[in-house]
């Protein structure tokens, strides 16, 4: 009874923390989205559902949503395959030693701020005249690309750059998630004649369960709201015929430039279902309710 | 005996713990505490009153530029003839400085006394109260001797929330790279056909690059003043009288289908002004010897001059750029200004220095320092000026002759242009009514 009272006490704080700054400001937004809002204004009028009328027959919205979809779909699958890839290698290295500094490395995009890290691929590694990539394909002999400025290529430079600044962290939680898994698997099943692939496969793979489902939908959670990137490697945060606006560029355009706050505020409630949904799903589907 | 001492040791961790974690908690809420009630706001100015008169300490906000050495020197001269005024300064990046002004107006503290204003912003917040009204004295008489296009983004209900520094001009002048001119055994060109004719002779490419681009119009604000332009030189018009755009006409169908064609036929220059984030801006690739004619207005010459070393008249020169039609017209949107916080505790005396930086001397040398065309039309026409700046004289002959862009938020306006003529350029349109048609509906439907 003690202990109850004092687990309630201890969490009250982490309550008021979440309504203030979580739950109350999501609340403002969702009223937002009712009004045609201005914070210039000192009126602001309640028009009811006109915003999300008129975001269902925006084309530019839809061009947005599928842009994110294509975005987060592609990343997610990639990154994580790409981390677990890596993490599992790294994990075969004999020397604890050997493995932090593989683990530094690929963790040092993560700490680096994404602004400046969009900067230096923008001028250093996409530029059409002189940047790495466009370097190495004319020493190949090829012609170079419009990496950034053209609709072919901008979104998978955005996906290579955003897979290189993210992989890190979860290398990090799949090599914490393969460490933990107890030895004694691994050689019985060595025992029993099982190869690296039937291990990795039968017992890796399985027994990362919970760990691969927190990666997913930390991973999914944040690819939705990725922001930055886009803002900087695309042309004005659109790119051309609008191939890098993405949903949360879209909001910041109607906020901020249009100064359309009500409307901005109902595409970041369809954001916030959209991503509510997609979690859902993502944690049935990846229900996990065996340990060892 | 050793359960009791070891019932005493977890008894006394319990306790240890749950003090940790009180603690712990405490310290949290002492946190929030303090940054909830802790006062964000920026003192806007300081009354450091003394016993023999009132001292003010007025601040001014503006963007980190080669001008601001000339807004200092006239605050010093201000606050030797007004002692107990007294302006500090704060410079922002450019990148920052919009969202930064515009987070501050929609604030109704934590801003400043004095903005330097982009006459295109004001145009949302001059009906809000945001920005205070000019004195109806000193408004009348900006009224009288400005040109309509320097003050439309700073006018509302027939009041004015702001004062203009310079008449921005976009249209008019050109910057000319005198050595490929030279090397290429050109002459300067004084029709628009001669123009395109040399722009296509010297334009030289490598597979995708371009070595030089001939004539480098596609930047943020180029597509559009060109536009505007070719369609008011031919008789046309895009602005209805109610205030919706047209961009149906005529006029505005062969306006835009040449200056698409300059990309995807004469192929003068290419799309990466509007495509690719942080590209060299046309005037940039022009000093540094990648183009031969740019339009622009001509507040770059100082960064050919200061950034580039380059000598205005041996390496590069601003001359007149032929207009497309017989007309002489074209349109102008309000330039940078200087606005009051509607919320500032010492608008008089930020009106005095407004004031003082208005008068005809003052505001000629300003104008004169940053290579800007002044927007009074006391002034616009000096000798001074010419003299100063020989490359204003084509500019000056057709001051009278602008018509102001129009009451949007010109962001809008050019980005709506410029991601047509890009998706148009790009194929996305299979004609070009169809592109200038969809044009049209978006405008009209977000610009108001």
């Amino acid at each position: 009874m003690k202990n109850k009272k004092f687990v309630i006490l201890i969490l009250i704080p982490v309550f008021i923390y979440q309504t203030i700054f979580m739950f109350l400001p999501i609340l403002g937004n969702a009223v937002i989205s009712f009004m045609d809002y201005n914070p210039l204004r000192a009126d602001n009028v309640f028009i009811g559902f006109d915003n999300y009328v008129k975001m269902l027959g925006d084309s530019v919205f839809y061009k947005s949503l599928i842009n994110t979809l294509v975005f987060v779909f592609v990343t997610v699958i990639l990154n994580i395959l790409i981390s677990l890839t890596l993490a599992t290698f790294i994990s075969q290295l004999k020397s604890n030693k050997t493995r932090s500094i593989f683990r530094m490395i690929a963790f040092l995009p993560c700490i680096a701020p994404i602004v400046a890290s969009s900067v230096v691929w923008l001028r250093s590694i996409y530029s059409t005249n002189n940047g790495l990539l466009n370097l190495i394909i004319k020493a190949c002999g090829g012609d170079s690309i419009n990496w950034l400025g053209s609709s072919n290529y901008l979104m998978i430079s955005v996906i290579i750059f955003t897979i290189w600044a993210d992989i890190g962290y979860n290398i990090i939680l799949f090599s914490a998630g393969i460490d933990g898994i107890p030895n004694e698997f691994f050689q019985a099943s060595e025992i029993d004649g099982a190869g690296r692939w039937r291990q990795f496969f039968k017992i890796t793979l399985p027994l990362l369960g919970r760990t691969f489902a927190f990666v997913t939908m930390m991973t999914l959670i944040s690819h939705f709201q990725m922001f930055a990137q886009f803002n900087i490697l695309a042309y004005k945060g659109l790119g051309p015929q609008q191939s890098g606006l993405v949903i949360t560029s879209y909001i910041y355009k109607m906020a901020f430039e249009h100064k359309e706050m009500g409307y901005a505020s109902a595409i970041s409630m369809a954001l916030l279902a959209i991503i509510l949904i997609i979690t859902l799903i993502q944690q049935r589907s990846n229900k996990v309710d065996w340990e060892y | 005996m050793t359960f009791c001492l070891s019932e005493a040791k977890g008894k006394e961790m319990d306790m240890r713990k749950k003090l940790m974690s009180i603690l712990l908690i405490a310290s949290m809420l002492v946190t929030l505490l303090v940054v909830g009630c802790s006062n964000q706001t920026t003192p806007t100015a300081t009354d450091t009153s003394t016993a023999s008169g009132e001292k003010i300490e007025l601040t001014f906000w503006a963007h980190q530029e080669a001008w601001n050495n000339s807004y200092k020197k006239i605050a010093e001269e201000f606050t030797q003839k007004n002692p107990n005024i007294k302006i500090n300064f704060e410079f922002f990046p450019y990148d920052d400085y919009q969202s930064k002004l515009q987070t501050s107006l929609i604030s109704k503290s934590g801003g400043t006394d004095i903005y330097e204003l982009w006459g295109g912003w004001a145009v949302d917040f001059a009906s809000t109260g945001a920005l205070a009204e000019i004195p109806k004295e000193m408004a009348t008489g900006i009224l009288n001797d400005s040109y309509p296009s320097t003050i439309g983004s700073l006018e509302y209900d027939g009041k004015l929330y702001g004062l203009p520094m310079e008449f921005n001009i976009e249209c008019g002048g050109m910057f000319v790279n005198q050595k490929l001119l030279i090397e290429g055994g050109f002459t300067m060109p004084t029709t628009w056909d001669q123009l395109i004719d040399t722009a296509k002779k010297a334009t030289i490419t490598d597979g995708n690059e371009f070595k030089v681009k001939g004539f480098d119009f596609v930047n943020v604000d180029s597509v559009t003043y060109l536009l505007t332009e070719m369609i008011l030189s031919k008789g046309g018009q895009y602005l209805n009288k109610d205030g919706t755009v047209n961009f149906t006409s005529e006029q505005a169908k062969e306006a835009f289908s040449t200056l698409a064609d300059l990309v995807m036929k004469d192929k003068v220059t290419n799309l990466d002004g509007l495509t690719i984030p942080g590209a060299l801006e046309g005037y940039q690739l022009l000093f540094s010897d990648k183009a031969l004619f740019v339009p622009r207005g001509p507040w770059p010459i100082a960064e050919g001059q200061d950034t580039f070393g380059l000598t205005y008249g041996k390496d590069f020169t601003y001359v007149a750029m032929p207009f497309y039609g017989d007309n002489i017209a074209f349109a102008a949107e309000t330039g940078w200004a200087l606005a009051v916080d509607g919320n500032s505790k010492y608008k008089d005396a930020a009106f005095e220095f407004l004031k003082y930086f208005y008068s005809d001397d003052v505001l000629l040398q300003h104008d004169i320092y940053c290579s800007m065309i002044p927007p009074k039309k006391s002034i616009s026409q000096s000798p001074e000026l010419i003299k100063q700046m020989p490359f204003a004289a084509p500019l000056v002959k057709i001051l009278d002759k602008a018509q102001y862009i129009g009451n949007f938020n010109t962001e809008i306006f050019k980005e709506a242009i410029n991601t047509t003529f890009v998706d148009y350029c790009s194929g996305k349109y299979i004609s070009v009514d169809e592109a200038l048609k969809k044009l049209e509906e978006d405008l009209n439907s977000n610009l108001y």
